[in-house]
């Protein structure tokens, strides 16, 4: 797949090499801002995908999104920008090629969430149950905006796509504390995990009121491969950090002794 | 009081129905008096009915031409105008100029499409009245209602010809006469309600009384002799509808502009608080102290650092956007809150504990109208001398309002003392108030931490429909 990325400033484009491409198996031709050039490589090149800065002195980003999608309707774009532009600033005709904003300064995280939406396949978290708890997206550990919000997620994990309802949160997270205090640490344990989740690009849970589901199909885990048969359990603990995983963990050696 | 109370809620609907009495009197008395012809005065009448033609050719060329100068203007006045010309130009009275009878006419199809024409046109007032009512007053026009009027309307574009046919068109008037009665009533409740205070209702009662009883008199007319037209029935009551069509559409243009007016200081304000907002966002104290713990972020840990300016920039891209955004959902304004919260905890490892409390977020908020709260509490609550120091942002909803509480266990403080930061706190205030209709008091004392408490009513959104982010 041939990526062109265009930036008037050459810092941003070794930006763009050093901090924010992630993919290594796409082809990628950087240019600086004529015109002339990016079009004439766009025609004459099969390109899937470009990476337009939107402020250049040679050239506005998105008369040259146009340009680009005049000399090839398939291709689809992403803005470069360090303002805060959202689609709804873009004119309505681009958007159908639009597939996503990066804002300088340039994050791999970003680069992700354009990367999933040009291929039109979600991003997918990647869950480690085994030994400590940790998740990841497109290899880059997620950090969590409390250390209640990640239990959270892997209570959630281990109910395997079940609704989880804020009591049976509130009894495995905070069964010392009273209820209403519980209560509020359980909304701030959930609102946190909203805000991770969006950040990252996967929103693999269902937030409702006092009810939470999981998506399984958004979620790669060893726990489920271990469950489907699919790997073998090795021989570090499940959850170890969380007291209520212990029932969980007494059923998979169970398992394997059965 | 309870006299004027009692006065302003019965008088309106009791004036309303003088044009009837007044017409249905005059009848009485001209038909007693003068059996076949036309007395000179109703040719006077018939003057004033052309005079008041004239007038509504005005109003529908002022309001076509306002439509391409004005992106406010409404259709509505101009329909109701184009209604009351039609239905004076084909009403049975403005045939006698030509007929003593209209029934006699001698073109049976003529006199029908007339007849047809006046009906449906009196009716379509009506409909356009209802439009009126709800566009500019709120008027609830609840679905079943929509549904029974509309259908009745319709039904009367299909039944009316034939059933004038075989003389039976009177079933069709009298299902009419008592859907726009109900509306009457309706209008009359409504107008109870608020006092009665709004001249252009009444106004608008009076239309609405004065098709009922012109509907209800040609109607009864249908049977009785000619010279119950002669005595200018229609003419009478049509010069009524006029004469309050014209005090509606004077108000109505009134208010309009008053409205437009007031939209301009609204919008010239709100713009004034929120350059005052960004303004107090990226001022240099702030940066430089931000830049500076970004920096030795990244000698002690260089992804962090990495993380930081992410953070920051993030920041300062939202405070920019601040100044043509007025109200966002809650959960962005949160996000801006915790963008805050974990830039301060560069500076110092966070000795306080921020809870995010969300019941409810289906709601919006002004731009950077929590964040001001939120820093207040930071900045003066002393929150590292506490053991447990903590900040609660909480959210909940009740019938009628979205309600947020952000609350702290810091050192409290008098209000009256706080100068420089409570620019941020008055800004946020008036523009809760200015574009949600919110209510903002802060509770705090010394020693007892600070309490900020948010009211905001359901369903406020005039004002603020053109700003959403």
């Amino acid at each position: 797949m041939q990526t062109i990325i265009v930036d008037d400033e050459t810092s941003s484009l070794h930006a763009f090499l050093d901090q924010t491409l992630t993919d290594a198996k796409g082809e990628y031709h950087f240019f600086k801002d004529d015109p002339k050039i990016v079009i004439d490589y766009v025609k004459a090149n099969d390109v899937a995908l470009a990476f337009l800065d939107i402020n250049m002195p040679g050239i506005n980003g998105l008369d040259l999104a146009k340009a680009l999608i005049k000399a090839r309707p398939a291709i689809k774009i992403a803005f470069v920008t360090g303002t805060d532009l959202k689609k709804e600033d873009i004119d309505p005709r681009l958007l159908p090629s639009v597939v996503g904003f990066l804002y300088k300064p340039l994050n791999a995280n970003d680069f992700e969430k354009v990367l999933a939406s040009f291929h039109d396949k979600p991003l997918l978290l990647e869950a480690h149950t085994f030994g400590t708890f940790d998740c990841f997206v497109g290899g880059r550990l997620v950090r969590f905006g409390s250390n209640k919000s990640k239990e959270l997620l892997a209570l959630l994990i281990v109910y395997e796509g079940k609704s989880l309802t804020m009591n049976q949160a509130i009894t495995a997270l905070w069964p010392d504390r009273d209820l209403d205090k519980a209560k509020i640490l359980y909304r701030d344990a959930v609102w946190r995990l909203r805000a991770t989740l969006e950040e990252i690009g996967v929103p693999c849970v269902t937030f409702e009121r006092a009810m939470l589901t999981l998506n399984k199909s958004m979620v790669r885990c060893d726990y489920y491969e271990v469950l489907s048969g699919k790997a073998p359990l090795g021989e570090q603990d499940f959850l170890p950090s969380y007291d209520w995983s212990y029932p969980y963990q007494a059923q998979l050696e169970m398992g394997r002794k059965g | 009081m309870v006299a004027s109370i009692r006065k302003n809620a019965v008088l309106p609907p009791l004036l309303c129905f003088l044009p009837l009495v007044l017409a249905l009197t005059t009848s009485i008395l001209f038909s007693f008096f003068y059996q076949n012809e036309v007395p000179a005065f109703f040719s006077l009448i018939r003057v004033f009915d052309g005079i008041a033609i004239f007038g509504i050719g005005v109003i529908v060329l002022v309001e076509i031409g306002s439509h391409f100068f004005n992106k406010e203007a409404q259709w509505t006045p101009l329909f109701i105008a184009l209604s009351i010309a039609i239905s004076i130009l084909t009403a049975p009275d403005t045939l006698t100029h030509l007929f003593e009878d209209p029934r006699q006419m001698g073109n049976e199809v003529l006199n029908v499409f007339l007849h047809t024409a006046n009906h449906l046109s009196l009716l379509l007032t009506v409909y356009f009245v209802l439009r009126f009512l709800k566009k500019n007053y709120d008027v609830p026009l609840l679905r079943h209602e929509r549904i029974l009027t509309y259908t009745l309307l319709i039904a009367n574009f299909i039944t009316f010809i034939p059933l004038t046919q075989v003389h039976f068109e009177f079933l069709v008037s009298i299902i009419d006469i008592g859907l726009v009665t109900y509306w009457l009533l309706k209008t009359h409740v409504y107008a109870f309600r608020k006092g009665n205070r709004d001249p252009n209702l009444f106004l608008v009662s009076v239309i609405l009384t004065t098709v009922v009883s012109t509907s209800l008199c040609i109607t009864l007319s249908h049977d009785f002799p000619a010279h119950f037209y002669a005595t200018g029935i229609s003419s009478v009551s049509f010069l009524i509808i006029d004469a309050c069509f014209y005090g509606v559409y004077l108000c109505y243009v009134v208010r309009v502009t008053q409205k437009a007016n007031q939209k301009e200081e609204y919008e010239k304000r709100i713009k004034e608080l929120q350059g005052a907002v960004l303004k107090q966002q990226i001022r240099p104290h702030f940066l430089f102290n931000a830049l500076n713990a970004i920096k030795m972020t990244y000698k002690t840990d260089p992804e962090k650092g990495e993380e930081a300016i992410t953070l920051f920039s993030k920041y300062l891209r939202a405070s920019m956007r601040a100044t043509d955004q007025y109200l966002v959902p809650l959960e962005r304004e949160l996000k801006v809150v915790q963008g805050y919260v974990e830039l301060e905890s560069l500076k110092t490892p966070k000795p306080y504990e921020v809870l995010y409390n969300i019941d409810a977020f289906q709601f919006e908020v002004p731009y950077f109208g929590l964040q001001p709260i939120v820093e207040n509490a930071i900045q003066h609550a002393n929150l590292q001398s506490k053991e447990d120091g903590h900040i609660e942002i909480a959210t909940y909803e009740d019938q009628t309002h979205y309600h947020i509480k952000i609350t702290d266990n810091g050192v409290g403080y008098d209000i009256n003392q706080v100068k420089s930061e409570s620019i941020g706190l008055t800004n946020t205030k008036k523009r809760f108030e200015l574009l949600l209709n919110a209510t903002l008091d802060i509770l705090s004392k010394p020693g007892e931490g600070c309490s900020v408490n948010i009211a905001i009513p359901k369903g406020e959104k005039d004002h603020a429909d053109d700003h959403r982010g």
